[in-house]
């Protein structure tokens, strides 16, 4: 089967009005001590400094990924289907096509054996837009775009660009940003009770899909993500050149200059001057 | 300028680090990793269809006593013999996989990967949202993915000589 869902292409707004969201961010931006901010969220910079600070206190520790996050795994579920919902609704929906489908989890499955984390189930997605770019949910999720799929033609150029994506949620990336804002008690509370007040809950997911979405990353989680990536390629057996070849690509079809591909990623020339000079993987058999 | 050079394991030492500040697996001899399943199975020989050695549980540390390539001769509290490095962590890893998710039989980890339906907090979100088309988008997804069984991937490795089944 071949065909593409129709949804409108925005991000998701409550259908009702949420009662205590105004009480809910008001509580996140006027905690003691912080002077009122239009993010949730500190700034790239200030951030990139914190997680550091904080992945090296908890690596002496010794509570290196539960105590940089402090969420459970239900609690990061919980967060990651509602931000599969936005990448979803934010790029017209799902591309159906089973064969490509079963084709990127196969191979992304693949990656994940190897992965750091093994307390996932990972899937793979398709989305339907012709962009390139490429996404991940906590809890196991990863999308790219249809763009991407077709950019990306072997099955070493497709592990490239997923493991990258694997390892963003490998390490936790976007959990780390949470763990910087001041909603996460209100999340431990919905999960625990269905009935708590879901407005933390509601801002939270508002705010990191923003993040993921619109901002993406701090640089040095990207470049991480390109060099643990093809490390975990190059040990699934993958040629450790994949993604590389893939962004060269991207720079020789001009789209680079012209539709902002991997937008919500560091430039495409940073990205390849950083990663090892890999011969090109070997081009997949013509069909 | 100092030239003095730096005596051997101090050298051994930046090496090391520089390995695992570049991504690289800083794997060595004498070091120390941890296994990263419910179950790791350890091997006679340095293959995967070698006969098993014994098992370990998870986030069991293992002394390196030996590396051949993208394999370890390793030595745990009850047991000895080799492990792919893609089936150990360098770092010790915090939450355990739902039980049953081994390397042992992959057949095993179709229990964990059956669709599941989506949190119930995310069913909220999605009404609260009118979003039904995006969430029958998301289930569609997560039934495509639970196709894949761990069987699949397991032969694909195999068949396409990747992962602890490269020669």
């Amino acid at each position: 089967m071949n065909t593409t869902a129709s949804h409108a292409r925005t991000r998701l707004r409550p259908r009702i009005a949420v009662p205590s969201l105004l009480g809910a961010l008001l509580l996140a931006f006027a905690l003691p001590g912080t002077a009122p901010r239009a993010s949730a969220f500190p700034s790239l910079d200030r951030l990139t400094d914190d997680l550091k600070k904080v992945e090296d206190t908890s690596k002496k520790v010794g509570k290196v990924a539960k105590g940089a996050t402090g969420l459970s795994l239900e609690e990061e579920i919980a967060i990651g289907d509602a931000v599969s919902l936005e990448i979803v609704a934010k790029f017209g929906g799902l591309w159906r096509d089973e064969a490509a489908t079963h084709r990127v989890n196969l191979i992304g499955r693949s990656l994940g054996r190897y992965a750091l984390r093994q307390d996932l189930v990972w899937r793979f997605g398709i989305l339907a837009s012709d962009s390139v770019n490429a996404f991940s949910a906590p809890g196991g999720r990863v999308f790219i775009t249809r763009g991407l799929y077709q950019l990306a033609g072997s099955d070493d150029e497709l592990a490239g660009v997923l493991a990258h994506e694997i390892i963003h949620i490998d390490r936790r990336h976007a959990l780390r940003i949470i763990a910087r804002g001041e909603l996460l008690t209100g999340v431990s509370e919905l999960v625990k009770d269905n009935n708590a007040d879901y407005a933390q809950y509601e801002a939270l997911i508002g705010d990191l899909t923003s993040f993921i979405l619109e901002k993406g990353y701090d640089p040095d989680s990207e470049y991480e993500a390109d060099r643990r990536g093809r490390a975990l390629a190059a040990t699934t057996g993958f040629a450790p050149g994949g993604l590389r070849a893939t962004l060269e690509d991207l720079k020789a079809s001009g789209k680079a200059k012209t539709e902002k591909p991997f937008d919500t990623h560091p430039p495409l020339d940073d990205r390849l001057k950083r990663l090892p000079k890999d011969p090109r993987p070997p081009e997949p058999p013509a069909s | 300028m100092n030239t003095r050079r730096l005596p051997r394991p101090t050298a051994a030492a930046i090496v090391a680090a520089l390995a695992l500040v570049a991504g690289v697996a800083a794997i060595e001899k004498g070091g120390t990793v941890f296994s990263k399943r419910n179950e790791t199975s350890l091997r006679a020989e340095p293959s995967a269809l070698a006969a098993a050695s014994g098992k370990t549980g998870f986030a069991e540390p293992l002394k390196v006593e030996e590396v051949r390539g993208s394999w370890l001769r390793v030595k745990a509290a009850k047991a000895a013999g080799w492990v792919f490095t893609g089936n150990i962590a360098e770092e010790k890893p915090t939450l355990p996989p739902p039980a049953g998710l081994t390397t042992v039989s992959a057949s095993e980890t179709d229990t964990v990967a059956a669709a599941r339906p989506l949190a119930p907090a995310a069913e909220g979100f999605a009404g609260r949202h009118d979003a039904g088309k995006v969430k029958e988008d998301v289930e569609w997804l997560d039934a495509e993915s639970a196709k894949v069984k761990g069987e699949a991937v397991e032969a694909y490795l195999r068949d396409n000589k990747k992962g602890e089944y490269r020669p």
